[in-house]
């Protein structure tokens, strides 16, 4: 079966990966880099964090929050909808 | 109440709704915008999050009463190493990300529950949830964020330790303590 590689060509190392190819010649495309927000990183908690939290969990004077429950809606809320 | 907020659980089919997502310019303010609006196959950002963490990692939208996309919330599980052995490596609760639409700031005018409360007031009561949790919320702010770390004190949240997770910012970490699990929950 025919194939559209010339095989007789010289190959060059790939700077790019190949599925970036056309992206940044797409008009209105960015580089699009999303951060971890920080509280999903792991963090290694000092010997004085471990017992400022110990102290808060175990004082029974700290106050403690209730918060209150937020009403589920339907997707069909949101004034603009997903196509 | 027309300025009452609800909630919607956040999906990939509603990327739409997110495309203009706009909490400001600030360099501690765009990412936040980025990380809702990532698509599934966006590394870090919140649908491929969510993917990846398997139930461990809420969001939400918050939509008012005129239909109109507020903010969002995100509420997951701490990946917080203990120092020693002996420590219970039972997880915090953290929110990674929170945002209300610029044109939203400071509103409703009228007067309270502004949004920023009823949206935190809604993360303490999924946060209370998590039995398998402490019942502590954490979090991360930027230094520079004084609007965020008004809201997080004025929510009585209480300043933690500093820590250096990129190389130029040393974020606050906050702390809330959480009552029992609400009652209803099994």
């Amino acid at each position: 079966m025919p194939d559209a590689i010339d095989h007789d060509q010289h190959v060059q190392p790939c700077l790019v990966p190949p599925g970036e190819y056309g992206r940044a010649e797409e008009a209105g495309v960015e580089d699009e880099v999303v951060s971890l927000p920080p509280g999903l990183r792991k963090v290694r908690l000092s010997e004085e964090a471990a017992q400022a939290m110990r102290d808060l969990l175990d004082d029974e004077g700290h106050a403690a929050h209730v918060g209150r429950e937020m009403p589920t809606a339907d997707a069909s809320a949101l004034r603009k909808k997903a196509p | 109440m027309p300025d009452s907020l609800q909630k919607v659980p956040f999906s990939e089919t509603l990327l739409g709704v997110v495309a203009d997502f706009d909490c400001g310019d600030e360099e501690w303010e765009r990412p936040l915008a980025s990380w809702i609006k990532a698509a599934p196959d966006v590394e870090n950002g919140a649908l491929y999050e969510m993917r990846k963490r398997k139930g461990k990692l809420d969001v939400w939208l918050h939509v008012n009463g005129s239909g109109d996309l507020v903010g969002y919330s995100a509420l997951g599980a701490s990946n917080w190493e203990w120092p020693t052995r002996e420590d219970s490596r039972v997880p915090i609760n953290v929110i990674p990300n929170v945002a209300i639409q610029r044109r939203f700031w400071g509103c409703p005018k009228e007067g309270p529950p502004r949004y920023s409360t009823q949206i935190f007031e809604h993360l303490i009561f999924e946060a209370r949830k998590h039995t398998e949790r402490h019942p502590l919320l954490g979090l991360f702010v930027d230094p520079r964020n004084g609007r965020a770390i008004k809201a997080y004190l004025a929510a009585h949240f209480e300043p933690y330790f500093r820590t250096c997770l990129d190389d130029a910012v040393e974020y606050q970490s906050m702390l809330l303590k959480l009552a029992d699990a609400p009652t209803e929950v099994n």
